[in-house]
């Protein structure tokens, strides 16, 4: 196994592609949170009484709350006033109508990441409204949405154009006091996305969505908010990469999903940003609320996610199964390597009959990472029938790092069904020689075994996010076993 | 500091004295409870389960029970046909004419803890292996226990009939009495011992605290019981606090049937390569009976196993918890850790809160738990609805297999049969379900 481990420590060691930072003058506040700064930023995009006076709120509550502590997460505590809360690529008014207006530095950085915007956008027909910062820069593929009806944009755009949509339903899946982080991000988010399914309407195409943390010290905290009316579907895609730096960089975002009577929402995620280095120094922290809301009947929330980025990842995309026969789905890979911290699961709230969730949970821990799983299935008196099935699997790579799972399970309707099992375990040694005397080679081998292992989660995401997601994981692990 | 804190402030001014052992480990152990108070539900650990209700009771350490109360106590409950060495104990305070000594084991020591505290060895045995800090309710244990077992086996000394502990706790109108039993066990190389520690009780309200500690030199095996019926009216907090050495194995099987509000905590540590424990445990909660089982084993050395499985049955308006967690330390590679925890809800108003956890710091590792939380099978109900059986027959038959299976494993006949015997008891319909077994 001699030459299995250094190339595995070859491999392990490679250091991050994507780690390039893109001059572009921003429109920056200075450090520090105060109410000032949550009006300056609600002036700033123009947004309507309403709305600044919902973030003021949240803001007076975050003041009230503790910074929580039960994650098994450890990080020097975060300084809150050293922030930047706001920050904007230079010229908002006049954002470009399409990719030829586009800053062409921006479209370098997608250059960069190996996923050319206008490609994706012409081959696989996906809509891009990219995130730089905080301010969106580009939406395509706005007409044909239009012509179905669908509206998908920038958060600030459907304020502005769309305000009693985002007032009916913002905040009503994640209240702004939330948590900790929720309450922040209402506070201060900055932008984000909007989408609106109307009744009936199936979405024409997979909705896309790029973010990107850019400009030092600025957090960024976006808002996503879809609604997918009776009867309609949509599927989302969200994937993050993030340019190289020292200093840690804070992430809290939100995202409400609201599915209604028959509706069904898709949302997947791949999440590579900036891990830190060797040593653990930078890297993001990425605190964050997703929950769904399966409102009506016969809805259905399905999260897929591949994490294999961030210093911290703290994350619980949860489902609210209030309808009856709603369904709930929780698909994730996550992946920690180095000093990389990762506690991450699902809530699974049954409150309608014969409510249905899965989870399928997959770790992966290399080098002196921790990965956690935490979930909670909780079965109120009203889920005649719910039934959960979960399945957390931990694949340990390395002597030095930690798998843990803290599956919380909650029942009180005798007619519910709960399964729950975990394991952990390494690559098996026979696996590996099975792989190795059928001629394949170490790294491949490997790469098939934990393809392997995720091969539940990767079927759930979208053909083109797929392979993405391959690749993301074998730059962070590729044949990291031995 | 709440009512209950204060009167036991009280009774160490007024018993202290007469309290066996270093007055010194004791007061310790009483300041630094006191400090901290009840656990509440706001620490993890105790999410769940709360002990608010004991903050304003006034406990009182109870006095001597006559011996024909005791006597009469100790036929109703005791398991009759147990043969071997037993010792009992009522409201904390040993019966002699109960116990059975005679014909004994050279090499095996089964003493009253308060006739041996004060010599040496004795009181250096207390509080070594039960962590003081996760544990506080050992504290209090420690401070102002009255009374308990003591067992040790020699070098080689192997015992087949079980050693039989009889804990039973008589509540009394008057005042709300704190029992808490205290059994140590000590086997040394290679040795082997059995222990049943039954508690139970009857009466107004009273509240046990148990302790326990195991600690189990290399090659020994010690098969431990404890059994637990208490009445509706009792709250029981207990921790087992076991270390095995290189070898050693344990099997433990906890079983409860009775209680207001159980706590049971768990704490197994395995120090050196090829220690193996093994928990089993059924609980079958009624009423309105909150019964919590934390687990906890800590697997420290490589090439150590565990196995556990508790099963669960729960009716009327109670609610159960489940808490099992494994721990693999850093460099303990080569572990083998499995887990089960299985529930059946019988009524719409009763809670199961189950939480496996796996923490792990080791990569060589098999490590699985499942949980599950359900009905009875279907198709198994069908079978016997198509032989004939009525819908609540064969419901009962089905819920009581559930339960039999971890009772099977008990080894010990008279003990297994008295517990079915209870278990069918619950049951609705128990008469003709006893036609079947």
């Amino acid at each position: 196994m001699a030459t299995n481990e250094h190339e595995l420590e070859h491999l392990v060691s490679r250091k991050y592609k994507h780690g390039f930072y893109t001059e572009i003058d921003s429109d920056t506040v200075p450090p520090g949170l105060n109410e000032d700064v949550i009006r300056f930023i609600s002036a700033k995009k123009e947004e309507p009484e309403w709305l600044t006076e919902w973030r003021l709120k949240a803001y007076r509550h975050w003041l009230t709350m503790p910074v929580p502590q039960w994650a098994h997460v450890h990080y020097p505590p975060i300084d809150f006033q050293a922030i930047s809360y706001y920050s904007a690529p230079k010229r908002p008014e006049d954002a470009p109508q399409s990719l030829d207006e586009v800053d062409p530095k921006l479209l370098e950085t997608y250059d960069k990441l190996g996923i050319p915007l206008h490609e994706r956008a012409r081959l696989a027909g996906v809509a891009v409204d990219a995130v730089f910062d905080s301010v969106s820069v580009t939406t395509t593929f706005k007409e044909k949405l239009a012509e179905a009806g669908v509206i998908f944009g920038s958060f600030s755009e459907a304020v502005r154009e769309h305000p009693e949509l985002v007032r009916r339903y913002l905040g009503s899946v994640v209240p702004a006091r939330d948590n900790f982080y929720a309450a922040l991000n209402s506070a201060v988010f900055t932008d984000g996305s909007f989408v609106y399914i109307p009744k009936g309407v199936r979405c024409p195409m997979e909705l896309s969505t790029y973010f990107r943390i850019n400009a030092a010290n600025t957090g960024q905290f976006e808002r996503t908010l879809i609604v997918a009316d009776e009867g309609s579907h949509v599927s989302y895609l969200e994937g993050c990469t993030a340019p190289m730096r020292d200093e840690n960089q804070l992430h809290a975002a939100v995202v409400e999903l609201v599915a209604l009577k028959d509706a069904e929402i898709k949302y997947s995620t791949v999440q590579n940003w900036y891990p830190g280095d060797e040593e653990g120094r930078g890297g993001i922290y990425n605190f964050v609320t997703k929950r769904g809301d399966c409102r009506g009947a016969n809805s259905k929330i399905s999260w897929t996610q591949v994490e294999t980025g961030s210093a911290i990842t703290w994350k619980y995309p949860s489902c609210i199964l209030r309808g009856e026969n709603s369904v709930g789905e929780f698909y994730s890979v996550a992946v920690a390597n180095n000093l990389q911290q990762a506690d991450t699961g699902t809530k699974m709230i049954h409150i309608g009959r014969n409510t249905r969730s899965t989870i399928i949970s997959k770790g992966i821990s290399a080098g002196r990472a921790q990965n956690a799983y935490r979930g909670l299935v909780r079965v109120l008196p009203t889920a005649e029938g719910a039934r959960n099935f979960t399945q957390c699997d931990s694949l340990l790579i390395g002597d030095r790092c930690g798998a843990h799972t803290f599956p919380y399970i909650e029942a009180r309707n005798p007619s519910a069904q709960i399964e729950h099992e975990a394991t952990t375990s390494k690559i098996g040694e026979d696996q590996l020689f099975y792989c190795l005397q059928r001629g394949l080679s170490e790294e491949d081998a490997v790469n098939m075994i934990v393809n392997g292992f995720c091969k539940e989660v990767f079927r759930e995401l979208p053909m083109e996010f797929a392979v993405e997601a391959q690749a993301l994981l074998n730059v962070s692990l590729e044949g990291a076993v031995g | 500091m709440n009512a209950m804190l204060e009167s036991l402030r009280e009774h160490w001014r007024d018993q202290a004295a007469a309290l066996p052992g270093d007055t010194a480990r004791r007061e310790r152990a009483l300041e630094a409870f006191l400090a901290e108070g009840l656990p509440t539900t706001a620490e993890e650990d105790w999410k769940y389960t709360s002990l608010a209700h004991l903050e304003q009771a006034r406990l009182t350490l109870p006095g001597p029970v006559t011996l024909a109360r005791a006597m009469a106590a100790v036929e109703r409950h005791g398991v009759p046909d147990l043969e071997g060495p037993r010792l009992v104990f009522v409201n904390g305070q040993l019966i002699p004419p109960a116990c059975r000594l005679e014909g004994r084991v050279p090499g095996l020591t089964i003493e009253s803890l308060a006739q041996v505290l004060g010599e040496h060895d004795a009181d250096e045995a207390l509080d070594r292996v039960v962590d003081l800090d996760r544990y506080r309710l050992a504290r209090l244990n420690t401070a102002l226990f009255q009374d308990g077992a003591r067992v040790r086996a020699t070098k080689g000394v192997i015992t087949d009939a079980p050693i039989y502990l009889l804990f039973l706790t008589l509540g009394d109108a008057e005042a709300m009495q704190l029992v808490q039993p205290r059994v140590l066990i000590e086997t040394a190389e290679g040795a082997s011992v059995t222990v049943i520690e039954h508690h139970c009780g009857e009466g107004e309200a009273a509240v046990i605290n148990a302790v326990t500690e195991i600690v189990a030199q290399p090659g020994s095996r010690v098969t431990h019981y404890r059994i637990q019926e208490h009445a509706d009216t009792h709250a029981q907090v207990a921790s087992l606090n076991a270390r095995l050495d290189r070898d050693a194995a344990l099997v433990c099987h906890n079983i409860d049937l009775g209680g207001a509000v159980v706590r049971n905590d768990v704490h197994v540590r395995l120090i050196a390569p090829g220690a193996d424990v093994e928990l089993n445990g059924l609980y079958f909660t009624r009423g309105t009976s909150h019964v919590d089982n934390h687990t906890r084993v800590d697997h420290l050395a490589p090439h150590t196993s565990s196995r556990e499985d508790y099963r669960g049955v729960l009716a009327g308006r109670s609610r159960a918890v489940f808490n099992g967690k494994v721990l693999v330390a850093e460099d303990a590679q080569k572990i083998e850790a499995h887990q089960s925890n299985n529930n059946l809800l019988l009524s719409h108003e009763c809670e199961i809160d189950t939480k496996p956890e796996l923490e792990i710091y080791a990569d060589d590792v098999k490590c699985s738990h499942g949980a599950t939380v359900g009905q009875l099978d279907a198709t198994a109900l069908f079978y016997l609805r198509s032989r004939g059986l009525d819908e609540d027959t064969a419901r009962g038959l089905l819920t009581f297999a559930f339960a039999e299976e971890v009772i099977a494993r008990l080894g010990i006949a008279p003990l297994a049969e008295r517990l079915s015997s209870t278990v069918i008891g619950h049951l609705p319909d128990s008469d003709r379900l006893r036609a079947f077994t």
